[in-house]
């Protein structure tokens, strides 16, 4: 069931009306909660629903167990248990034909013959973010920094929680769980902020990344055929196609979260706004990366050890960040171009630089246009590699990107709608800029606009989508991770 | 919570408001440049236009034809009229079965056929037949088979055309509209032909591919027939000759041909005339003059001898 589809308008519909139905009864509402998580899941294979409800018994289980011993050892044993299980499941469904594959290149490259044994199994959606999701809640309880959580009904709601179920954001146990253990009340100026960040993120996805991914598709699919100039716009474009994508099921994600009395942690904060990677890195996926930060890297010592020590570790936190998103070595490398322009930063003390938002006292100084614009052509770059179906494709990428023969002839006359697609980005760009102050790109008109205004907007939001959205089943980059 | 409510339905009110004055202000000054969600074609390719305007004043047909453009442009309706026959052609670009049921429930009654010739294109059974949709929904009033065929359809292109198309026929606004029966090369001819001037096709080559048939196109095929039985109306079904180039691109015409002859009786006049690729047609998919002469030649009596 996807955020941007009828059905799950309905649902939601459904979902909502009968959630506040049942008033001042906060444990009936977590098993609706539950109960909706499961359909809107099984909508797409209810067969891996198993795999979520192991998941969650497994923890619950081990959470439990944690919180009765007091053995060192054993206590170790019980974390093992729940990262060996989760884990396990992640790898075997996620990385198990990578592994075969890899190895099997491997020994044909030294003359051997092998038949490669994979499964060829579909990924679980969402297997990533909900295996993450109950990790940390096991690695707290065993940290002693969460309490067990008594209830299995609220525990099963938090594991799979709808709205952030299948692409996040990654809820840590300590934010959202004890949600489920208390009683909500609807707030009606949550609920509305909810419905704003909805609609702003339902315009990213169908308006931005959809129309976004046509260019993008064609030029990482046969890049030879097009010039240097339209390749480094097929880079832009992918960028903006991911960003819309991810950002966007992620503001409808918090959005529908609001509806029902839940705050979830924002996931972006207008990565494209960063003046250098670190920055940009605590504005992209910032449920992912914090989760890395607190759970791999701090582990390892962090910044606090020698430089050789804090050299591994970046390293570590950035290629098991690529590897997390997808079984291929693009992604690793994704990883390692970001841990090299990461490295200089910290090495230097300069990663916590711009801890703000660009222009926050007005208008950003011209070092600062620089600075973001090189950013962004860093990170566009690296993008390739992320996009790329494989490294080579990657290289025949760059390879045309650097080819200077008629590098500049554009030409956009055989993709679909070039024109609304440009003006769309410029109003998403304008309003994403003047609203980075906000936790979304909508949350500022709240303060600064009458309601009039503020209406108008809607209206001609939901008209661009009403008009330039891409209509079919286009589903979520995220998805696949 | 109540609160909430109000304002919701309140805000989904000026929405609504809102929209329409928007759809109303772009639709009626929509650049070139912007394609969109929105096709509203009034007067556009065909004579749909003029050719809903003539459907109108027409009864007791002998023959009716519908189809796609292979049908108002290859089905031509003079040498049938000159055989003493009451003959209108009511195909429409890219006209689908779902469209062709539409059209069919609105106008048996009053035209009350004879015979249904229904051009039966392959490839217009692999459409969700929204290109078709658009062209009827703005050329024609707005009732409740169209929201039928809306629904059918379901594509956010029509909803918006359908919803624009009411906006204007409400306000009036198309009232004086007339369209030129001549438009370039092309001339509306009463009784529903369109004449292209004669021009000559150059045979492109085409990648192999089959025809993946849409389930809603079979089930509007029965519904025509049944439809058609329902007002005593006989039905022909034929398919126009394609340029051999493009029609052998397709893998699995055999497989087509069988598809359609399970309905009624079924023509495919592809190999049974002497046609050239490129004399007579003026492109892959349609006859020219030389080719429609042809094909009539050959259907005419087809039709006299169903009808007799």
């Amino acid at each position: 069931m996807l955020f941007n589809s009828i059905d799950f308008a309905v649902f939601l519909v459904v979902v909502f009306a009968l959630y506040w139905a049942i008033p001042r009864r906060w444990k009936w509402q977590n098993l609706l909660v539950l109960a909706a998580s499961y359909v809107f899941y099984g909508w797409w294979d209810w067969r891996f629903l198993s795999l979520i409800v192991v998941s969650t018994g497994i923890d619950f289980a081990v959470a439990s167990a944690l919180g009765r011993v007091e053995d060192p050892r054993r206590r170790k044993g019980l974390l093992a248990v729940s990262l060996t299980a989760n884990l396990g499941l992640l790898g075997f469904f996620k990385y198990y034909d990578f592994f075969v594959e890899s190895f099997t290149e491997a020994f044909t490259w030294f003359g051997a013959e092998i038949e490669p044994a994979t499964l060829g199994w579909v990924l679980p959606v969402g297997i990533s973010f909900y295996t993450f999701q109950t990790l940390s809640y096991t690695i707290d309880v065993y940290r002693r920094t969460l309490a067990p959580e008594k209830n299995l009904v609220a525990f099963g709601a938090y594991v799979s929680f709808f709205p952030q179920l299948v692409a996040g954001p990654i809820e840590r146990a300590s934010n959202l769980l004890p949600q489920f253990g208390r009683q909500r009340t609807f707030d009606a100026q949550a609920a509305a902020d909810g419905l704003r960040q909805m609609l702003w993120g339902l315009f990213k996805k169908v308006v931005i990344a959809d129309n976004c991914a046509r260019f993008a598709d064609a030029m990482f699919g046969w890049p030879h055929e097009y010039s240097g100039a339209m390749l480094a716009l097929g880079a832009v474009f992918f960028a903006l196609q991911i960003y819309g994508d991810f950002s966007g099921y992620s503001d409808m994600a918090i959005g529908t979260a609001k509806l029902f009395g839940f705050e979830l942690k924002q996931n972006f904060a207008f990565p494209y706004f960063s003046r250098d990677i670190a920055e940009f890195w605590r504005r992209w996926h910032i449920s992912l990366s914090t989760w890395f930060r607190d759970y791999v890297y701090i582990p390892l010592g962090g910044s606090r050890v020698s430089k050789a020590k804090v050299v591994r570790n970046t390293f570590i936190i950035f290629l098991v960040s690529g590897f997390w998103h997808g079984a291929n070595w693009t992604f690793v490398i994704w990883g390692l171009v970001h841990a090299l322009c990461f490295l200089p930063l910290l090495l230097g003390g300069r990663n916590r630089k711009y801890l703000g938002v660009i222009g926050q006292d007005g208008f950003p100084r011209w070092h600062e246009w620089l600075r973001m614009l090189g950013t962004f052509v860093v990170v566009c770059l690296a993008w390739v590699f992320f996009r790329a179906s494989s490294l080579g494709k990657a290289g025949e990428y760059f390879d045309g990107l650097t080819t200077f023969k008629e590098w500049g002839h554009i030409d956009f006359s055989s993709f679909p709608n070039p024109t609304a697609t440009a003006l769309m980005i410029v109003f998403m760009v304008l309003v994403e800029w003047f609203g980075r102050r906000g936790q979304h790109g909508l949350q500022v008109w709240k303060q600064k606009l009458p309601t009039a205004a503020r209406w108008g907007g809607y209206v001609l939001i939901l008209f661009f989508i009403s008009m330039f959205m891409r209509v079919g089943d286009i589903t979520f980059i995220y998805f696949q991770f | 919570m109540g609160g909430f409510l109000k304002r919701l339905a309140g805000f989904a009110l000026v929405a609504l408001l809102g929209y329409s004055v928007l759809l109303l202000v772009y639709g009626a000054n929509q650049p070139h440049a912007l394609r969109s969600n929105l096709k509203y074609k009034l007067g556009s390719y065909g004579f749909m236009h003029s050719r809903m305007q003539e459907v109108k004043t027409r009864h007791d047909l002998d023959v009716l034809f519908v189809g796609s453009s292979h049908a108002y442009r290859g089905f031509d309706t003079r040498p049938y009229t000159a055989a003493g026959l009451n003959v209108f052609n009511m195909g429409s670009s890219s006209q689908s079965p779902i469209q062709t049921r539409m059209l069919l429930q609105r106008y048996m009654d009053q035209l009350s056929p004879r015979l249904v010739v229904l051009e039966v294109a392959p490839e217009m059974m692999t459409f969700g037949g929204q290109e078709s949709a658009v062209g009827v929904i703005s050329n024609d009033k707005l009732d409740r088979h169209v929201w039928q065929m809306a629904s059918d359809v379901d594509h956010l292109m029509v909803w918006n055309t359908l919803w624009y198309t009411g906006i204007r026929q409400g306000l009036g606004l198309d009232d004086d509209f007339a369209e030129p029966l001549t438009r370039g090369n092309e001339t509306y001819i009463p009784g529903g032909y369109t004449e292209k001037a004669l021009l000559f096709n150059s045979p492109k080559s085409y990648p192999t591919k089959a025809y993946t048939i849409e389930p809603l196109q079979k089930q509007a095929l029965q519904d025509i027939l049944d439809l058609c039985a329902q007002h005593g109306a006989g039905v022909l079904f034929v398919q126009t000759p394609l340029a051999s180039g493009f029609r052998d691109s397709f893998t699995n015409n055999a497989e087509m041909d069988s598809l359609f002859a399970t309905y009624t009786t079924y023509i495919n006049y592809n190999g049974r005339l002497a046609l050239s690729d490129s004399l007579d047609f003026y492109d892959d998919r349609h006859l020219n003059q030389n080719g429609v002469a042809k094909l009539n030649a050959a259907l005419l009596p087809v039709v006299q001898e169903v009808l007799n």
